[in-house]
């Protein structure tokens, strides 16, 4: 979905919330239970123009992450604001 | 833009309502359905959130899904209110934006 409204040349921010922040941590290795690796697909994004990664900074303190750990430079949003930034954009989508 | 939150799963079996309280703005609403009406049930244990979120916020529970588990009007906390499939409807005009938390 991320990759077709980009094609379209629609401008995409992400923001990862709660567990969805760990998609983002370094090393995974889910060939280990048989999963595909998606850090690819993330990494592909900036060929398409997305180059808006936005994390919430609770969800990754609250998880002992770090930026610093996650596999692309990501922006720090902090929970207060996430209402005033979800409410500014033209359409949202879940997954 | 105000946003209306969708939330659809019970608080028992999900975290979707906690986490769209902790951040929804004070203009935005919270709409449940389906088991989300769970939450909306004054015996609910854990109900502090949806307390303290009922005194900022519009919080519906759609009716057909209140009834379809035999919850009354009277079981539930107060503050909330119930709409039908065209309060729905009259919702996502008023607000332009919704977010479906699953």
């Amino acid at each position: 979905m991320i990759l077709t409204a980009a094609a379209f040349e629609q401008p995409v921010r992400l923001l990862f919330l709660d567990d969805g922040v760990f998609q983002l941590k370094r090393n995974q290795k889910p060939a280990a239970i048989g999963l595909k690796h998606i850090a690819p697909i993330f990494e592909a994004l900036e060929l398409y123009d997305v180059e808006e990664l936005w994390v919430e900074e609770e969800s990754l303190r609250e998880r002992g992450l770090a930026a610093e750990g996650l596999i692309l430079p990501v922006r720090l949003i902090r929970r207060h604001n996430v209402a005033e930034f979800v409410g500014g954009q033209d359409i949202v989508v879940s997954c | 833009m105000p946003v209306l939150h969708l939330v659809s799963r019970s608080p028992r079996e999900s975290q979707a309502l906690a986490c769209c309280l902790a951040r929804a703005g004070a203009s935005d609403a919270v709409l449940l359905s389906e088991n989300g009406v769970y939450a909306a049930l004054t015996t609910s244990e854990g109900d502090a959130p949806i307390r303290a979120a009922l005194r900022q916020l519009g919080i519906y529970a759609l009716k057909p899904d209140l009834e379809a588990r035999g919850i009354a009007s009277e079981e539930l906390l107060e503050g909330v209110r119930e709409i039908d499939y065209e309060g729905f409807v009259d919702l996502a005009v008023h607000y332009p934006l919704s977010h479906s938390w699953v």
